[in-house]
């Protein structure tokens, strides 16, 4: 037999490598044009906005009355936790479907996911079925979008719908480097927040001419927004912002993912003018003792003052997104082809010494989000107290559209949208933004939640313990029970304790 | 008058060698930060970056020290040209390397103390501040001999640096233009 592989056969062969380098995007478009009557995902991702200011959920002040109305057409989530209490996590954990500690994006200095979960997101799931689209206001979520933007058929610059660009590493140069560069330059060349500038003499130069800037346009706005204007990593218009939004919904031409992570309502809290002077009702929440791992210990009135901005920011921020809801997805007719997806990456604290969300602290306000989700034409509302996670909502949205879930997911079909409640499923949160990407986790605050209780672990060289708390009787966590040590809090130690070798046991040194 | 633009330029330029030295001393400020800046992160990105990507970001920070190297000097030559030769040509070793000096002092301190609402009367303070830290040795040097030189034998000895320096941001530049091509 000649074994010889003839010349000619050989170009022949060589001849349909183009064909097989068209085949990939050919099949795709194929997949996509097949699904041209699939709905169109929509996920709005507010960032710092925790579920205990919503009145949804039983908060006393009427916060966002036009989400309200909406809710009354969706699946409404009480009790969601994400698993991480700031973006870098949190963000990675609703993309992937990954828990912190196997996306390993747990410092704020993350360069991303875990080279091994790169494919690993919500748009490689869906890139059969969907073109997508990425957009995120909060260049620490944006460094996710550069992270998979080969799955992304639309980028939107973080700087698209602000007043100003002021990040560097979004300049179209970067663009092969983007990662990298934003590392280089926002985190540590030019540094516009805490902290010293690599750059001697530009950065200062730069903070000063953005601060000068950033005055000019809050007097120019200052009718609009008496209390500043908002300000992400640029001066930013809430009227903008969903102006742009609404602007990339509307060139949707097939069945698109979109993903759309915006800043409000992020500190600093910036209300509108006709939102400013809200909630002027007198109501005081409850008095929490600071807690051991407080940094900031601010007093109790400056915890007020804040809650209340961010009350009223919320309120704000809830009239704007109204006209999108209203203008553009209800009058257009595109809730009824479309899944509308309500969430956040982490909430935010006003208690216990702390306000805001850079905090080591994880009690329940920091790590509870909204979540609520409507179904093309869905006209009734359905409640669901069941614990759930934030890494529930990929594998929930590729069910939602056919494609099965894929198998690296950590996260469960959400009950009510193809999975069950199951009470004993334990969701867990993290925070150990001390930790490093590459080794085992020794720092953090974890909270593991189930059967209506929360165990809160906290490992730190100079602080370390346990609370524990019956969410349904005790929502507040006012009541630490760990002292009295009941079974089931003993159980979830274990079962935490376990998760938490689990977890390391690849990082353990043999 | 100066029949040319080329001669204008040679007529008020600062001598080559006084240029040469306040080069030195803007790339010893601004690396010398850079690089204190770079060790301080180090811990941080150890936990989220492999040793590539932290060199990656090294060359980043680098490559910009030498650009912004390049700019603080040009800037002190600029003022040369179109200031009065007796305000800051003439001497320019001296009165080039104290503003520069002045210049980081004022900038290192605003880094730490400056809030992000500024007051006009905060911001006008640092910079009375700046010009008396820069006017003050100009005059010591400018009549105490012994002073001037000494400041001059430092520069000199500063030059050591610049050797290391802007090698190393060159090949730093280099670095962040292939990544930037890949």
């Amino acid at each position: 037999m000649n074994s010889k592989f003839p010349r000619r056969d050989f170009l022949k062969l060589m001849a349909l490598a183009p064909a097989a380098l068209a085949a990939r995007p050919l099949v795709s478009a194929l997949e996509k044009a097949r699904a041209a009557d699939a709905p169109h995902i929509l996920v709005f991702v507010f960032d710092a906005w925790t579920a205990h200011n919503l009145q949804l959920h039983g908060y006393p002040r009427r916060t966002m009355p036009n989400l309200e109305r909406f809710a009354e057409r969706c699946f409404v989530y009480h009790n969601h936790y994400s698993t991480g209490s700031f973006t870098v996590p949190g963000t990675a954990s609703l993309l992937t479907g990954l828990y912190p500690w196997t996306h390993r994006a747990v410092q704020l200095t993350a360069g991303g996911v875990a080279p091994a979960h790169r494919d690993h997101n919500i748009f490689a799931a869906l890139a059969g079925s969907h073109s997508a689209l990425g957009y995120s206001q909060n260049p620490y979520a944006d460094i996710f979008l550069y992270q998979f933007e080969k799955y992304l058929d639309t980028y939107l610059a973080e700087g698209q719908f602000n007043l100003e660009r002021r990040s560097l590493s979004s300049l179209p140069i970067f663009k092969n480097d983007a990662q990298i560069a934003f590392a280089s330059f926002e985190n540590n060349i030019i540094r516009n927040g805490k902290g010293t500038s690599g750059s001697l003499f530009w950065g200062m130069i730069s903070r000063l001419a953005g601060l000068a800037n950033y005055a000019a346009i809050r007097k120019a706005h200052l009718k609009q927004y008496p209390t500043g204007v908002p300000i992400a990593s640029g001066v930013f218009l809430l009227d903008d912002l969903v102006d742009g939004m609404t602007n990339a919904i509307r060139e949707f031409d097939s069945p698109t993912l979109a993903y759309f992570h915006v800043f409000p309502p992020h500190e600093p809290y910036a209300p509108k003018k006709e939102y400013a002077s809200l909630f002027d009702d007198g109501w005081v929440p409850l008095e929490k003792p600071t807690h051991p791992l407080s940094r900031a210990r601010h007093p109790w009135e400056e915890i007020l003052y804040n809650r209340l901005r961010y009350d009223q920011y919320l309120a704000a921020w809830d009239a704007e997104f109204a006209r999108l809801l209203d203008n553009t997805l209800e009058t257009s007719g595109l809730l009824d082809n479309s899944i509308v997806i309500l969430t956040s990456d982490h909430g935010e604290l006003f208690e216990r010494g702390e306000i805001g969300h850079n905090t080591f602290v994880l009690s329940s306000p920091v790590v509870r989000v909204p979540l609520l989700i409507s179904l093309p034409g869905q006209s009734q509302r359905t409640d669901v107290h069941a614990f759930t996670s934030s890494v529930d909502l990929l594998p929930t949205i590729a069910s939602l559209v056919g494609a099965p879930p894929p198998a690296w997911t950590e996260g469960r079909l959400l009950p009510g949208l193809g999975g069950e409640a199951d009470p004993n499923r334990a969701v867990y949160s993290i925070d150990a933004k001390t930790a490093s990407a590459f080794s085992a986790i020794s720092q953090f605050s974890i909270s593991i939640t189930k059967q209506n209780h929360r165990l809160i672990h906290y490992q730190y060289p100079y602080y370390s313990g346990f609370e524990f708390y019956n969410m349904e009787d005790d929502p507040e966590e006012m009541n630490d029970l760990y002292p009295s040590e009941p079974a089931l809090a003993k159980q979830m130690k274990d079962e935490l304790l376990q998760k938490i070798e689990e977890f390391n046991r690849p990082y353990q040194k043999k | 008058m100066f029949k040319t633009i080329p001669d204008f330029f040679k007529r008020r330029l600062p001598a080559r060698n006084e240029t040469l030295l306040v080069l030195s001393l803007a790339a010893f400020l601004v690396f010398s930060w850079s690089l204190r800046t770079l060790f301080y992160q180090a811990p941080a990105f150890i936990l989220s970056y492999n040793l590539w990507e932290i060199l990656s970001i090294a060359a980043y920070m680098l490559a910009f020290a030498l650009l912004e190297t390049l700019l603080a000097t040009l800037f002190t030559v600029v003022l040369a040209v179109i200031l009065p030769a007796v305000l800051f040509r003439d001497g320019f070793a001296c009165k080039a390397s104290f503003a520069l000096l002045a210049a980081a002092a004022i900038s290192i301190h605003l880094q730490f103390v400056m809030t992000n609402q500024p007051k006009t009367n905060f911001l006008l303070l640092e910079l009375g501040r700046g010009f008396a830290l820069w006017l003050v040795p100009v005059l010591l040097t400018r009549y105490v001999g012994f002073l001037r030189k000494i400041v001059l034998d430092v520069l000199d000895r500063l030059t050591i640096f610049s050797y290391l320096y802007l090698p190393l941001g060159i090949i730093s530049l280099l670095v962040v233009i292939v990544r930037l091509l890949w």
